[in-house]
C-alpha cells in the first residue's frame, strides 16, 4: 500500500514541479520538498498509527478514489455557486472554487478594505517575503502526513493579512466550492492568516462540493495572531454525506492574544480536524469549541492539542456531540503544560449524547505537565437523554420528537452561547432544529 | 371526570397498587394521605403516564375515554396536570420558552390558535402574581438552582399557565415553610373551580389547612384502607395512622 502510494505522489510531484517552472527558484519551493521527502518517509498514516487508530482515512481514500487521476478544471455556473453561500451573514465572502481563490466571485465588505487578501500563488510570487516569514511556521507536532501532503502541493488557497490595531465587527467567510459534477476531487487548499497586534477579527469557513462524484480536501490552516490580537475562526462542516474533510488547523499565539476556534460537524462521509494551538506567550486566552451532530454513516474525529509554553495563559476546550444512527465520533484532546508555563489554567471538557444503540464515540484526554503551579481539569462524559426531563416535557404536553429536540438543543446551547455573530446562531439552531425534528 | 377501576400496578415486577377504586367528579377536592411507601406517588405517577410503571389491570376513565391508551403529553393536552414531588431540573431551556411550546400544543391539540408573544406575556405576568413568582427566575434555566419552594412555586405557575381539568399535586407542600405553603395552597385554591378537580397526594395534613378537601382517602399498603370528608384528616392528624392500621388487622 505504502509503495503504491509513494509511487504515485512522486509523480504527481514531478509533473507539479515541471508545472512550476521558475517558482521552483523560490524559497518557498524548499518548504515544499522538504515536505515531500517527510510524505515520502512517513507516507499517510496507516491502521496502526495511534493518531487515527480510529479514523482510517487513508484506507477511505485508496478505495473510494483513483489517487493518480488529475483533478479537472472547475466548470460550475454562477448559479450553482451562489447556491452555496453562506447567506444571511453580513460581511464579506471570499469564493474558492476547486481551492483556486476568484477575486471575481468575491464580496469585500467595505470595513474590509485594508485587509490584505492574495490568493496563495500571488502570495508566493510577490509578497515573498513575508509569505516566508509565516508560511509553515506554525507546525508544532510530529509529521502528520496530510500536513506533509498539503504542503508539498502547496498552490490554491489563500493569504489574509490584517493591520495592526484594527478592529473589525462582521466577519470574512470563506467559502470553498468543491466541483465533482463530472469526476472526483482531490484538493490541497492552504488558508494563511496574520494578525496584526491589537487587532480583532472573525472568519467563517464554509466548505461546500457540487456534484456527486467523490470530494476530498485536505486543508491546511495557519493563524499566526501577533501581541494582544482578538480572532475567532469558525468551522461549519455540513457538506453532505458523500464528502471527504480532512483539516490541520495551526495556531500560533504570542502575548496576550485571545484566539477561540469553533468547530461545528453536521455532515460528511469521513471528518477528520486536527486543531494545534501553541500558547507561545503570556496573558493568552485559547478557547477551544466544537459540535458534532452527526446520523447516518458520518464519521467525525476532533484531535485537539494545546501546548503551554508560556506563564500565566488560559485555554478552555469544550467539545459536544450529539450521535445518531450508525454515525461515530472521535474526540483525543491533548493539553501540554512545559515546564516555564508556571500559572497556567487549562480546562477540558468533552460530552456525549448518544441516540442511538449503533453509534459510537472513541473519546480520550490527555495531560501532560511538566510545570507544578497549574490548575488543570479534564473530563469526559457519554450518555443517553435524561428519562425525567423527557417525562417532564412531555408531561406538560410536548410531544415526544419535540421535547427530545428542546432537549438536545438546550445541550448543544452551551456551544452556540460562546458563537459570535448573531446571524450565525441562528442558522446554527435552525440545522439542529431540523435535524432533530 | 376520572373513574379509576380495581387499578393494580407494578414497577419492575413488584405490585405497588393492589387494587384502587376512586371516583373523581368535577368541581371536587380529593386529598390521598397515607405513609411512607404506601403507593401515593405511584399512582400519581400512573396517572400522569410514567411509563416504567406497568399497569397490570383495572381500568382508569378520564372524561369517558381510556387513559392507559394515551401517552404522556395527550394526557397533558386533554387536562391531565401533576406537579411533581422533585420538579426536575433542565439546564439550557428557559422557563418561558418551554411554557410556550407547551401552551401552544395544548392550544394547538383544543384547536385554538397560538398565541402571539406578546398576549404569552400578559398571560404570564398574570399569572405570576398568582403565586408570587419572580419575573428573574422565569428567564432563568428551568428550576435550574430554584429553591424547593421555588421549585414548588413553579410548578403551580405552570398549573395556572396551563389550567387543567384535572390537577394531581404529589407532595406539593413536601419541603415548604408556612409562608410558602400558604401562597402555593392559594395559588391552587384560586384556580379551583366547578369545572376542574383536584387530588391532593400528602403525607400530613399540614396542607389540607390551606386547601380544603371535599374528600379523603387512606392509602394503606397499595388500597384505600379509608375514606371520609376533611374531619378524617384531622383524626390522621392527631393520632397518625397506627389506629387504622390496627382496625385493619382486625378485619
Amino acid at each position: 500500500m505504502g509503495k503504491k502510494l509513494n509511487e504515485i505522489f512522486a509523480s504527481q510531484f514531478q509533473s507539479f514541479e515541471n508545472r512550476l517552472n521558475g517558482e521552483k527558484q523560490m524559497p518557498v519551493h524548499k518548504l515544499r520538498k522538504d515536505a515531500f521527502e517527510a510524505l515520502q518517509s512517513t507516507g499517510l498514516p496507516d491502521n496502526k498509527n495511534e493518531e487515527y487508530r480510529f479514523t482510517r482515512l487513508t484506507t477511505l481514500l485508496e478505495r473510494s478514489f483513483n489517487l493518480s487521476q488529475q483533478n479537472p478544471e472547475q466548470s460550475l455556473t454562477k448559479d450553482q455557486i451562489d447556491g452555496r453561500m453562506m447567506k444571511d451573514i453580513d460581511g464579506s465572502s471570499l469564493v474558492f472554487l476547486n481551492g483556486v481563490y476568484s477575486k471575481e466571485q468575491s464580496v469585500i465588505a467595505s470595513e474590509h478594505q485594508d485587509i490584505t487578501i492574495d490568493s496563495l500563488q500571488d502570495a508566493i510570487k510577490y509578497d515573498s517575503e513575508c509569505f516566508e516569514h509565516y508560511f509553515n511556521k506554525t507546525k508544532s507536532y510530529g509529521n502528520d502526513g496530510f500536513l506533509s501532503w498539503n504542503t508539498a502541493f502547496t498552490e490554491t488557497g489563500v493569504k489574509i493579512s490584517v493591520e495592526s490595531n484594527r478592529t473589525y465587527e462582521k466577519p470574512i467567510v470563506l467559502n470553498f466550492i468543491t466541483d465533482a459534477t463530472g469526476q472526483q476531487f482531490i484538493g490541497n487548499p492552504r488558508i494563511l492568516i496574520q494578525i496584526g497586534e491589537n487587532s480583532e477579527i472573525t472568519f467563517l469557513e464554509n466548505f461546500k462540493t457540487i456534484g456527486d462524484f467523490p470530494a476530498f480536501n485536505n486543508l491546511a490552516l495557519e493563524i499566526i495572531s501577533e501581541k494582544a490580537s482578538r480572532v475567532k475562526y469558525i468551522k461549519i462542516q455540513d457538506d453532505g454525506d458523500n464528502t471527504i474533510h480532512m483539516s490541520n488547523s495551526m495556531v500560533y499565539q504570542t502575548d496576550a492574544c485571545n484566539v477561540s476556534m469553533f468547530a461545528f460537524t453536521f455532515s460528511g462521509k469521513m471528518v477528520r480536524n486536527n486543531l494545534n494551538v501553541v500558547v507561545d506567550g503570556e496573558g493568552c486566552e485559547a478557547n477551544m469549541y466544537g459540535l458534532y451532530l452527526l446520523n447516518g454513516t458520518t464519521h467525525a474525529d476532533n484531535h485537539t492539542v494545546v501546548d503551554h509554553r508560556k506563564p500565566n495563559s488560559v485555554s478552555n476546550e469544550l467539545y459536544k456531540g450529539i450521535l445518531d444512527d450508525k454515525s461515530r465520533g472521535v474526540f483525543n484532546g491533548k493539553i501540554y503544560v512545559r515546564q516555564l508555563a508556571q500559572k497556567t489554567n487549562a480546562f477540558q471538557s468533552n460530552n456525549n449524547i448518544l441516540l442511538s444503540n449503533d453509534a459510537t464515540i472513541n473519546t480520550k484526554p490527555q495531560l501532560e505537565i511538566w510545570a507544578d503551579d497549574v490548575k488543570c481539569s479534564h473530563g469526559c462524559t457519554t450518555g443517553q437523554l435524561d428519562d425525567e426531563q423527557l417525562f417532564y416535557l412531555r408531561s406538560r404536553g410536548i410531544d415526544k420528537d419535540r421535547a427530545i429536540g428542546i432537549l438536545l438543543q438546550a445541550f448543544a446551547n452551551d456551544i452556540f452561547d460562546k458563537t459570535p455573530v448573531k446571524e450565525l446562531r441562528s442558522y446554527l439552531e435552525e440545522i439542529v432544529m431540523d435535524r432533530l425534528n | 371526570m376520572l373513574s379509576i377501576k380495581n387499578l393494580r400496578a407494578s414497577i419492575d415486577g413488584n405490585e405497588i397498587l393492589k387494587g384502587i377504586n376512586l371516583e373523581v367528579k368535577a368541581g371536587e377536592v380529593h386529598a390521598i394521605m397515607g405513609p411512607n411507601g404506601s403507593g401515593k406517588s405511584t399512582l400519581a405517577s400512573v396517572l400522569a403516564g410514567r411509563e416504567e410503571y406497568d399497569v397490570n389491570s383495572g381500568t382508569i376513565e378520564y372524561l369517558g375515554r381510556d387513559l392507559m391508551e394515551m401517552n404522556p403529553e395527550e394526557r397533558a393536552r386533554e387536562g391531565v396536570f401533576l406537579a411533581f414531588q422533585y420538579p426536575v431540573e433542565i439546564p439550557g431551556v428557559s422557563t418561558t420558552n418551554f411554557l410556550k411550546t407547551a401552551l401552544n400544543q395544548i392550544r394547538e391539540h383544543r384547536g385554538e390558535e397560538r398565541l402571539d408573544a406578546v398576549s404569552f406575556l400578559t398571560l404570564m405576568k398574570e399569572k405570576m402574581k398568582l403565586v408570587e413568582l419572580d419575573q428573574t427566575l422565569i428567564s432563568r434555566s428551568l428550576n435550574e438552582g430554584f429553591s424547593g419552594g421555588e421549585k414548588k412555586r413553579n410548578e403551580i405557575f405552570q398549573m395556572a399557565m396551563l389550567e387543567p381539568k384535572l390537577a394531581i399535586l404529589d407532595e406539593t407542600d413536601s419541603g415548604l415553610d408556612i409562608d410558602a405553603l400558604k401562597i402555593v395552597a392559594n395559588g391552587v385554591n384560586k384556580l379551583k373551580s366547578s369545572d376542574n378537580a383536584t387530588i391532593v397526594v400528602t403525607h400530613y395534613q399540614r396542607l389540607l389547612d390551606y386547601i380544603i378537601p371535599d374528600f379523603v382517602h387512606v392509602l394503606m399498603n397499595g388500597k384505600f384502607v379509608k375514606s371520609g370528608g376533611k374531619e378524617l384528616a384531622y383524626k390522621l392528624e392527631e393520632l397518625g395512622y397506627d389506629w387504622i392500621k390496627e382496625e385493619q388487622a382486625l378485619v
